[in-house]
């Protein structure tokens, strides 16, 4: 038995997918027919199936009772009424405004957060990682002077530069530079293997 | 007839003109080093000896022998130092203030960038009598 339509209803339309069909396009009918849109012939057939359902005449009983407080409500007219009600109405409406492209981003980062907390905390943690790494590798370390004597090289090529140095088989060459203020001289000082 | 003879003959010069144009002075200063007590300096040598003195335990610096010659890239000055030692000098490379020498002696091969009329580069070590030898060569 389908679940959308009461027993009564079924008890009322018989069985039959065919009926479950034309009483719900009956149902659909019910507010033009109250309104007086329906046409002759629609009407009738209308008028007909309510003799048998008694869901579709309770139904059409409540949508007689809201049409006739709406009338009343209109010819009573809210001018009364609107003084004190209004002042809650605009608040609503204005806290169901629209928010800001910012303000929706951030809410649907919100809403996406609660939704998979496991995917969030772990994103969170990536980001707090990359962040820190990045706050370390920034970070300025002062670096004070080597230890020892600093000597100040000066500008410009020396007067003297030794390119190559090649002794013979037994003997050994070493590139000396006195120290000079100035300058220092470069000296190749060649000595014997054995003397070494 | 003359002037033609003229013109063939500078034509010829012309080479020889050009390789004396690129031709670099070189000298050579023999020192011996020792350390014998007398601790006598040679006064030609006062300057480069005060330099040396800095670092080196040597007391006496005798200036033994000095040698000029010139170098030119297609011909190197070769020289015999004391003690009957080979020395050779070519031109590598002439760069404005600048020459690059190769020197040859009997004990190293060396390949050093001087400055024209700047401080010499010693080579140094090979015993001599009572010391050793030291040979500065500079450019000029």
């Amino acid at each position: 038995m389908p679940d959308a339509v009461s027993r009564q209803a079924w008890e009322c339309i018989g069985k039959g997918k065919a009926n479950v069909i034309r009483h719900r396009r009956y149902q659909h009918s019910l507010n033009a027919y109250v309104d007086g849109e329906l046409g002759p012939s629609e009407r009738q057939r209308l008028e007909a199936h309510l003799v048998g359902c008694g869901e579709c005449r309770i139904q059409l009983e409540r949508l007689k009772e809201l049409q006739g407080l709406l009338r009343q409500g209109l010819k009573n007219p809210i001018a009364e009424v609107a003084p004190v009600l209004w002042p809650g109405v605009r608040a609503r409406i204005e806290d169901g405004r629209p928010a800001g492209q910012l303000t929706a981003w951030i809410r649907q980062i919100w809403e996406a957060t609660w939704e998979r907390p496991r995917l969030s905390l772990a994103g969170a943690t990536v980001i707090s990682v990359l962040l820190l790494t990045t706050v370390y590798l920034l970070w300025e370390t002062p670096v004070g002077p080597p230890p020892g004597k600093t000597v100040a090289l000066k500008p410009g090529p020396a007067q003297v530069v030794v390119e190559a140095v090649e002794p013979e088989p037994d003997f050994g060459a070493m590139v000396l530079t006195t120290s000079d203020e100035d300058e220092g001289l470069q000296v190749i000082w060649v000595v014997a293997r054995g003397e070494m | 007839m003359k002037p033609l003879l003229l013109t063939i003959g500078l034509f010829l010069l012309l080479p020889i003109s050009l390789a004396y144009a690129q031709a670099v002075p070189i000298e050579v200063q023999v020192i011996q080093a020792s350390r014998e007590p007398s601790g006598a300096v040679d006064p030609a040598i006062g300057q480069l000896v005060r330099e040396l003195q800095r670092d080196f335990a040597y007391t006496n610096y005798r200036l033994l022998e000095v040698h000029k010659g010139q170098v030119s890239p297609q011909s190197p000055w070769r020289t015999v130092i004391a003690g009957g030692r080979d020395l050779s000098v070519a031109l590598v490379k002439v760069d404005g203030g600048r020459v690059e020498l190769h020197i040859t002696t009997p004990r190293v091969n060396t390949r050093v960038s001087l400055t024209r009329g700047g401080r010499p580069i010693l080579l140094g070590g090979p015993p001599h009598g009572s010391g050793v030898l030291i040979m500065a060569i500079s450019a000029r």
